[in-house]
């Protein structure tokens, strides 16, 4: 376990993070206030360590964005880069208990929950929690972080394996909200959150910013590389002022400029987009009353 | 793409684009043995060393974890890096954008003006850092979702080059711009003034070809075209001596397939109007491109027309022709809710002609494939004729667009134009629309009601109710509407008079005889079901007329009305506080009894 976290001096009295991150103050006795004072507030230990604070924020979400492009985008992770990333906590705390696979020319393998990454020597090796629940090692080059999506029927049972196991993941890979495709989708988009009214067109534009999405022109996009090609989903969100009324429009899904026919969206894309749209859906206006 | 060095996957060997990747360690005095791990390019290391220099953190390692590929990089690496003398400056600016981070949350005016003043020091010592300088600080007013900040700083970037006559990489230049145009923070203004600076920087053939890789560029990224786009074209291309109908036609070509063209305004549909019929005429391809659009921008009538100049219409006709796709595009654009619509309750008539037209009729029924109709969702903006006709053409083959809520059928515009509107029997054996149908039922009887005389309710007119039963769709539609507000009551048991009341809501409008005549099997069970006994009962329990004048009761009424205005506070004069509307006497329609 790292050290906790060190006291340094700002006039009277002294400065550290508190296990909530916030920063907390103690008096020259040593004893620890409930609040810092306005004065300590004042100084330039404090200052530095807001910013520091923000700037650890800043890296935490970063990592957790990293980790999502390799899952969304399904790229192999070097195992070597992962036993580096696991000596800082913010890091470690997004990759533990992620399920893994390792991938041999096509075939992929799902090898279990990701518990430690230790270096010994030149050599480095994986820790899971394999699927029948027993410890293992792994020492392939790389590793993947498969989208659930691609778990098929597994996800249930993956789902309360994990439950089990008392496995708690702090990125979302388990409890992501999956969409499998139509059996025999017809069309180029999907019309089924037109509905969904906004009073402004910045609601729906900051409730995608927050959950991650790029907002471009007037559509909201969720990118994706799968099968070595660049997908984005787009769902129109309105473009203009952005005090102005808007309601969602249609949700396409475009490779090379060009809007896809929904039979030729691959699954991880298409599971995207309608996870990007039913997040939007969500924070609609509710209307009060109607017709009725 | 097909590499995973394009993906930007993390590779062992080397690629033809990559930078060597490094897991540099920091830990800070604070934060005891906890390590923060950066991934950072090779060459960008020491710009972020120093970065995190400013908040005290100290590297500790530096592992190579494999190759990525080069990306572009902002402010302050980018300084630090072309020009390492004066990385000094870029540091110190690199502060003056952190504190600005932090201010912009409370006031984008003031971290604004820090940001000009720290612009303004820059420009002193490092002046060509300054339009990164202030790229950068537009991002953060972007994070901030304060585009119009965000655009400011973009601006005074450019007023900095002008400034300092720095020279311009169009193709850096490009992507910021793009980048802030699709972020919202250029303003159609500031696109007119990009077209007039493209013109006066370079020779006006190349400038012409610049604002139309940026026009074109814009489109792609998701943004409909822009207002004065036709104007700025026009005024480049005849500043490069081209003409201005075949540039307009090379435009439209290269953008017609891109999706953000449907949210295009109307202005463009007018604009473009003329090279979207050159580009159709003669030719199939694009021709059928516009068969596969519907603007929601320009109503449908004026949609038809542009189809019809340009000959798409006639393609239709043509035999064989998949015609049934079509449809489901044209109806959904029909049937969608269109806010601050201007057409709301058209006739459709030109839509409903185009149906009935014996070619494309013919096109429409040769498939037998499923077609997606918004039948019942966009019922309120869809022709009750025109619902009929579609259900007539494509029966069992349609499948309804998904609806989440309870539509009504517009009958107001069958109304308007019920003379040539048809039979309407299709429409109202429709199952999936049955409550859409009934809701619009009553919709329409409300809006046609009229007070009868001497009584307190109100009637459907007679004009309404004559066209109600002179068209078999409306009529047989009436009918499903008393059956099944009626199906809900046990009627053999006899209703009691909370439910009587709950019927008498609606029945009134009926109260005439030529419905009641048409209306006679279902009123038959109704009338069966009310006893007269039990509400002659009811009403004398609630009290008659002659009891109001009994003295003990004006007294008791007026104990009662002081106790309530005590207790409200309210000024005891007012007589009309007193009226108990609970205890108000149930109105049965007359004719329930005869």
């Amino acid at each position: 376990m790292p050290q906790a976290a060190q006291w340094i001096p700002s006039g009277d009295y002294q400065l550290s993070f508190g296990d909530d991150g916030k920063i907390i103050a103690r008096n020259k006795a040593g004893k620890p206030l409930k609040s810092v004072p306005p004065k300590a507030k004042k100084t330039e230990a404090f200052l530095e360590l807001d910013q520091l604070r923000d700037c650890l924020a800043r890296h935490d979400a970063e990592a957790g964005a990293q980790v999502q492009r390799w899952l969304l985008d399904g790229l192999p992770v070097p195992t070597k880069l992962i036993a580096e990333l696991w000596a800082d906590t913010s890091w470690q705390s997004w990759l533990t208990d992620l399920v893994i696979a390792t991938a041999n020319d096509d075939a992929v393998e799902l090898r279990g929950f990701l518990r430690e990454a230790t270096k010994n020597g030149g050599g480095i090796s994986l820790g899971v929690v394999d699927l029948d629940g027993e410890s293992d090692t792994i020492d392939a080059d790389h590793i993947r972080i498969p989208h659930p999506v691609l778990f098929g029927d597994d996800l249930d049972e993956l789902r309360e394996f994990a439950v089990d196991l008392g496995l708690t993941q702090r990125f979302d890979q388990l409890q992501r909200q999956v969409f499998a495709a139509p059996d025999s989708p017809s069309g180029k988009g999907v019309n089924e959150f037109s509905d969904a009214e906004y009073d402004e067109i910045r609601f729906v534009a900051g409730r995608a910013r927050a959950n991650g999405f790029a907002v471009q022109g007037g559509y909201a996009v969720c990118r994706i590389i799968e099968n070595g090609y660049r997908y984005q989903a787009r769902i129109w969100i309105g473009e203009g002022s952005p005090e102005e009324p808007t309601t969602l429009g249609e949700l396409i899904w475009v490779r090379d400029d060009a809007t896809l026919p929904l039979a030729e969206v691959p699954p991880v894309a298409y599971s995207e987009g309608m996870r990007m749209a039913t997040i939007l859906y969500a924070g609609r206006k509710i209307a009060k009353g109607s017709d009725q | 793409m097909n590499s995973l060095e394009d993906a930007g996957a993390v590779l062992p060997e080397p690629g033809e684009h990559t930078t060597p990747l490094v897991a540099r360690g920091y830990t800070h005095q604070v934060l005891g043995d906890r390590t923060i791990v950066r991934l950072v390019g090779e060459a960008i290391v020491p710009a972020e060393d120093a970065m995190l220099d400013v908040l005290g953190l100290e590297p500790t390692s530096a592992v190579p974890v494999g190759h990525l590929r080069r990306r572009t990089i902002g402010f302050p690496a980018w300084p630090i890096i072309v020009d390492p003398a004066n990385a000094r400056h870029a540091i110190a600016a690199a502060a003056d954008l952190q504190r600005a981070r932090k201010l912009v949350a409370g006031s984008a005016n003031s971290a604004k003006a820090a940001i000009v003043a720290a612009a303004s020091t820059l420009g002193g010592s490092a002046p060509h850092f300054v339009p990164t300088f202030l790229e950068e600080a537009g991002r953060i007013f972007i994070d901030a979702d304060a585009p119009t900040y965000a655009a400011q700083m973009f601006g005074l970037a450019r007023d900095a080059e002008a400034a300092h006559a720095l020279p311009v990489d169009e193709d850096r230049h490009r992507e910021a711009f793009l980048e802030f145009a699709f972020a919202g923070a250029v303003s159609v203004k500031a696109l007119t003034a990009e077209a007039r600076r493209l013109m006066a920087a370079h020779e006006p053939a190349t400038a012409h070809e610049l604002l139309t890789t940026l026009v074109v560029r814009r489109i792609k990224g998701g943004l409909p075209p822009y207002s004065a786009m036709r104007q700025d074209l026009r005024r480049s291309a005849k500043a490069a001596g081209l003409s201005d109908d075949e540039q307009a036609l090379q435009l439209i070509s290269q953008i017609i397939d891109i999706p953000a063209l449907a949210n295009a305004n109307a202005g463009f549909w007018r604009e473009y109007q003329t090279a979207l019929v050159a580009a159709a005429v003669g030719n199939g391809e694009f021709a059928d491109k516009l068969l596969t659009m519907a603007p929601d921008s320009i109503e449908v009538d004026e949609w038809l027309e542009l189809l019809e100049r340009a000959g798409c219409l006639d393609r239709l006709r043509e035999p064989g022709y998949p015609a049934a796709q079509w449809a489901q595009v044209i109806c959904r654009r029909a049937g969608a809710y269109v806010w601050n619509r201007r057409s709301e309750g058209s006739s459709q008539t030109r839509l409903r002609a185009l149906l009935d037209d014996p070619q494309i009729r013919n096109n429409l029924t040769a498939d037998t494939g499923p077609v997606t109709l918004p039948l019942v969702v966009g019922a309120g903006q869809l022709h009750p004729a025109l619902i009929d006709t579609l259900i007539e053409i494509f029966g069992d083959r349609i499948v309804e667009a998904p609806c989440r809520y309870q539509s009504t059928v517009n009958f107001a515009t069958w109304w308007a134009d019920r003379d040539t509107s048809g039979e309407l029997r299709h429409l109202a054996g429709y199952e999936p629309l049955a409550s859409a149908v009934r809701a619009g039922i009553r919709r329409f009887l409300s809006e046609h009601e009229q007070r009868v005389t001497g009584a307190d309710y109100t009637v459907v007119s007679a004009e309404a109710a004559a066209a109600l039963l002179g068209c078999p769709g409306t009529a047989q539609a009436l009918k499903a509407y008393v059956a099944h507000n009626l199906s809900g009551f046990k009627l053999g048991e006899g209703l009691t008079p909370p439910e009587i009341t709950r019927v008498a809501e609606w029945l009134h409008y009926l109260a005439r005889p030529n419905l009641a005549a048409f209306l006679s099997e279902e009123l038959a069970v109704l009338t069966q079901a009310v006893d007269p006994t039990t509400l002659v009962e009811h009403n004398l329990r609630l009290g008659s007329v002659a009891e109001l004048h009994w003295p003990n009761v004006s007294e008791r009424l007026a104990e009662s009305r002081a106790n309530r205005d005590a207790l409200t506070g309210l000024d005891p004069g007012s007589w009309t506080r007193g009226c108990d509307y609970a205890a108000r006497p149930t109105v049965v329609a007359p004719w329930a009894f005869s």
